[in-house]
């Protein structure tokens, strides 16, 4: 009797393991989405702030209309994308229109001065700092998780029961991710 | 700087000061002569001996608390603080009323950075078993490096917000917050939930919660060096390290700690404020 013991211990054993490395892949799993909506309750602060921020440049530099169409697009095309790799595409598209409207404020020193504009402009960069910080939250949360279902032997427990690997959130911008240039 | 710089200076100091030679000249003969009387050999070595050890260990005891002293009282000066050698607080969060018996040592108080009011310094809280004798025993005494900061704008908006460092399998204090009615409360950060064990009061609004919890701040707590945790209740902001800090440089990291984290609690409750109007 006592080799059945055995086998029914290890069996016992082997199946407490599998409960334990599932719910260890699903907490990860679910720390990564819950990361994401923090990425996006951040991307929707911003584009509740990009439609004030277009009206107090066009009250100085109406005329702009190229740089504030840019912007308005760039927005729009952010709010409609849903996919984690069109998001990204879209707020560098984002990021950079927006670019354009710190270019304009160099230009217009009146509207560099407005106490409106240096208050959204605050904003703004407060807003960029959290989502900057999200993102690295939802990277470590993709790292972690990634490496779980890679892991052995939870990697057998991740690939039978289809937990695929997660993207991280990448830098787009030629800005954000370029080195600055030195020519002599 | 720490509290143990110029230890070995004042302890030989002390030890050629007139009374320890004293002390030690005419307790060594008196003990020497004793055993002499006794006859016994063993007397007449081990008993001087044994008091000039003595008199060296209340000389390297004295060193201590003064080099601790000289500390602690310079770096109150340096950062603008006044000092206290010994002082109770009253017990506004769960840790400053943790165990049955507690005090703080060496308190710094007065303006932190950024005309903030509040105070730094060792706490100490110890467990008491009273026996049926009536003699109290110490179970538990723990020392943990605090930083008070009062924040009374807090008070009506954060009611109980408890972010612990966790404890570990074996950790060597135990949990204060234990008859706290709290709640556990997990963010979306991997690495902050490996770190910390946050806790909110029943009554705490959990929106108002996340939204001091932002990702700035929950990343900046993920990397902190010190691991600081922290307690804000009845509009006083307690952060701590549960270990003694006696350094200069820790000792202002877990100021500034106190002061990053004070900023967002005041940051939270002006953008509240505004949301209201």
């Amino acid at each position: 009797m006592t080799p059945v013991y055995i086998v029914i211990g290890l069996l016992a054993l082997a199946a407490l393991w599998i409960v334990l490395a599932y719910n260890g892949l699903v907490k990860a799993r679910n720390k990564v989405d819950e990361a994401w909506s923090g990425i996006d309750v951040q991307l929707k602060r911003r584009h509740d702030l990009v439609p004030n921020l277009v009206e107090t440049v066009k009250g100085y530099a109406a005329h702009e209309r190229e740089t504030l169409q840019n912007v308005t697009v760039a927005r729009l095309a952010a709010v409609e994308a849903a996919e984690p790799a069109a998001v990204e595409r879209a707020e560098a598209r984002l990021t950079s229109a927006l670019g354009g409207i710190n270019a304009l404020a160099e230009a217009y020193p009146e509207l560099r001065a407005s106490e409106n504009f240096q208050r959204l402009h605050g904003e703004l960069g407060a807003i960029e700092d959290e989502i900057q910080a999200a993102r690295r939250i939802y990277n470590s949360n993709v790292q972690h998780y990634n490496t779980r279902t890679q892991q052995f032997p939870t990697l057998v427990i991740a690939g039978t029961l289809a937990f695929g690997p997660r993207d991280f959130f990448e830098v787009e911008t030629p800005a954000e991710r370029g080195v600055p240039q030195v020519a002599f | 700087m720490n509290a143990d710089s110029g230890q070995g200076q004042l302890f030989r100091s002390y030890l050629g000061s007139r009374t320890a030679v004293y002390a030690m000249a005419l307790g060594a003969s008196a003990a020497f002569t004793y055993g002499a009387w006794k006859h016994s050999a063993l007397i007449m070595l081990a008993c001087p001996a044994a008091i000039v050890l003595g008199v060296a260990g209340i000389a390297w005891f004295a060193a201590n608390r003064a080099a601790a002293l000289r500390f602690y009282w310079s770096f109150a000066s340096a950062v603008g603080l006044t000092y206290a050698n010994r002082m109770e607080l009253l017990a506004l969060t769960p840790l400053l009323g943790a165990g049955s018996r507690r005090r703080v040592e060496h308190w710094m108080y007065g303006r932190l950075p950024g005309e903030l009011s509040g105070g730094v310094g060792q706490f100490v809280w110890e467990r008491i078993d009273r026996d049926s004798d009536g003699d109290d025993t110490v179970k538990e005494r723990h020392r943990f490096t605090i930083c008070t900061v009062d924040l009374d704008a807090s008070l009506s908006l954060f009611r109980g917000v408890y972010l612990h460092p966790r404890r570990g399998l074996f950790a060597p204090y135990s949990d204060w917050l234990g008859r706290t009615p709290a709640r556990s409360v997990e963010l979306e950060s991997s690495e902050f939930t490996t770190r910390y064990d946050l806790r909110v009061g029943t009554d705490q609004d959990q929106i108002l919660l996340r939204r001091l919890f932002s990702p700035t701040l929950v990343s900046w707590l993920a990397h902190h060096p010190l691991m600081p945790g922290f307690e804000l209740k009845a509009g006083t902001l307690c952060v701590f390290v549960p270990r003694p800090l006696e350094d200069a440089g820790n000792l202002t990291f877990l100021i500034d700690a106190a002061v990053h984290l004070a900023n967002r609690v005041l940051a939270q409750v002006e953008e509240e404020k505004a949301r209201a109007a």
